[in-house]
């Protein structure tokens, strides 16, 4: 499975490998940016199985990433994964097309629930 | 000008009759040697392959015969090492033997020994050299100041003479004819023919000197001690501690107190991010990843510390099993050897004949030291002291209810 880390802050991107790590054989790919981002969707040899996304980032946030991507793909499970906790950010996230929201602070466990539903979900569709 | 000077006579050498090479070695002796910073004790001259390894070029393929546990590879120009082991060639032949045989003694013409499978050694292994098996190793005649590893069995046909310097360790049995002033661990037996004198001996199973003395020495055996005479008469001191398992208590002295360490760093992070996961709104952006990688810091540390609890609990109920609390002496003990069992100490206030058991037992639900030999009709008690181990007392705070001691 291929994942796609997308978030500013290096250790948030470490913490999320340790919980992805759960999950067995998983490829992990980077970015710092959305527009680092797209350009790793771009250039991958094969399309990404999962993209968890930051919404507070430069250049590009989460947001606008998530507009992006779904301008051409609409399948890939994509999962919010942010500080943005109301209500109105979080309905705005969907509408842009996330699969799933989690909302820091976090537990390592209920990421790895948030990952696993999103991912059974799309197998189920 | 010099006059003309024969350097060199013989007959023309012809196509037929020249000297040729059926074999280019491209494993030369032991990695050791090839590095010239390398010193004396860990050069060896012996070519050691590793299974797949090519092991030859071969010149003149009809002029090569293949031995046991090698084969040409796929284009027939190598001849390659089907198993882990050393690289012999007699004549036109060459092979690998899984067992490292070395004929005479480890010394410098052999340097130190590092072999993954089998070793014999058919002389003794000398002062300073170390010889380390990952199968069973065999010593033909002595292990002097030396040092002696091996991941199965030990067995020694002469003595361990260690002056104090050498180490012998054995995954599984460890046997020698006679064994002194040397540093013993084995995982299960230590079994001695003869004698035992000055050593420091711990073994996770029975510390056997069936008709021999064990003299002198600090004894740690899980599985109990049989011997012929326990203690002498000088001043020297025998403490044989049995039913104890000297693994577990070096395992737990390692680990607890990280554990320790750990569980109150994680109730510290948890009473610092408790109240900011009620509390979420009043917290910025930065607060918020904090807190996330403090909650992950805690599990990381939770999950390390249940599987370092889990490690302890194998161990300490592996011991359990195995562990028998009893000294057995077919001819005599001798006054002022220590006896120790779990949480009891007691010391032989005067010389007892054999053939005698000595074990731990409540009495009246107060634990004691008891003998039983031919000479009492019933076991009779020591004067029994409690003995507190530091290691043991903390592995049982961690594993409640796991750890039993006679005294508990």
């Amino acid at each position: 499975m291929r994942v796609l880390l997308v978030d500013d802050s290096g250790t948030m991107r470490n913490i999320q490998k340790r919980v992805l790590a759960a999950l067995g054989q998983v490829e992990i790919a980077e970015a710092g940016d959305g527009v680092e981002a797209l350009s790793q969707i771009a250039s991958s040899p094969q399309p990404f199985n999962l993209i968890l996304i930051d919404w507070n980032m430069p250049n590009m946030d989460g947001h606008a990433l998530v507009l992006r991507i779904r301008e051409k793909d609409k399948v890939t499970p994509l999962i919010m994964v942010t500080t943005e906790a109301e209500k109105s950010r979080i309905i705005a996230a969907i509408k842009a097309g996330v699969n799933n929201y989690v909302v820091k602070p976090f537990t390592p466990q209920s990421l790895l629930e948030r990952v696993q539903q999103t991912l059974e979900k799309k197998l189920a569709a | 000008m010099p006059e003309n000077q024969i350097v060199l006579q013989g007959p023309v050498p012809d196509a037929v009759s020249a000297a040729f090479l059926p074999l280019e070695m491209l494993i030369g002796a032991g990695g050791a040697a090839a590095s010239p910073a390398a010193n004396h004790y860990q050069r060896h001259p012996l070519s050691i392959a590793q299974t797949g390894q090519a092991i030859a070029r071969v010149l003149v393929p009809e002029a090569i015969e293949l031995g046991p546990n090698v084969q040409l590879s796929a284009d027939g120009r190598e001849v390659v090492a089907t198993v882990c082991g050393q690289v012999r060639m007699s004549g036109k032949r060459i092979w690998v033997e899984e067992v490292l045989e070395i004929a005479g003694d480890v010394d410098f013409s052999t340097g130190c020994i590092e072999y993954k499978q089998d070793i014999i050694v058919r002389g003794s292994v000398l002062d300073l050299f170390k010889v380390t098996g990952g199968g069973t190793v065999r010593v033909g005649r002595a292990v002097e100041a030396a040092e002696v590893r091996a991941a199965l069995d030990l067995l020694v046909a002469g003595a361990i003479a260690g002056k104090e310097k050498g180490r012998c360790f054995a995954g599984r049995n460890l046997k020698a004819k006679h064994i002194s002033n040397a540093t013993l661990e084995a995982g299960n037996d230590v079994i001695a023919k003869t004698e035992i004198t000055h050593s420091r001996i711990i073994c996770g199973g029975r510390l056997r000197v069936d008709h021999g003395a064990l003299v002198a020495s600090h004894v740690t055996a899980n599985a109990g001690v049989c011997c012929g005479v326990l203690g002498c008469t000088s001043e020297s001191e025998t403490l044989v501690e049995a039913g104890m398992d000297e693994f577990l208590r070096r395992l737990s002295l390692a680990s607890i107190p990280k554990l320790q360490a750990d569980l109150k760093q994680i109730e510290k992070i948890q009473q610092t991010v408790k109240p900011l996961m009620y509390n979420q709104k009043s917290l910025n952006p930065a607060q918020k990843e904090k807190a996330t990688e403090l909650l992950c810091l805690a599990s990381d540390m939770e999950e390390g510390n249940r599987q370092a609890i889990e490690l302890l609990q194998r161990r300490s109920d592996e011991a359990a099993a195995r562990s028998k609390p009893e000294i057995v002496v077919g001819h005599s003990v001798c006054a002022g050897v220590t006896v120790r069992f779990p949480g009891l100490e007691a010391t032989i206030p005067s010389p007892m004949k054999g053939p005698l058991r000595i074990f731990p037992r409540r009495v009246l639900a107060e634990p004691r030291i008891m003998v039983s030999s031919d000479d009492h009709r019933k076991p009779f008690a020591l004067q029994t002291r409690r003995w507190s181990d530091e290691a043991m007392d903390a592995l049982s705070r961690v594993l409640p209810g796991r750890v039993s001691t006679v005294a508990s």
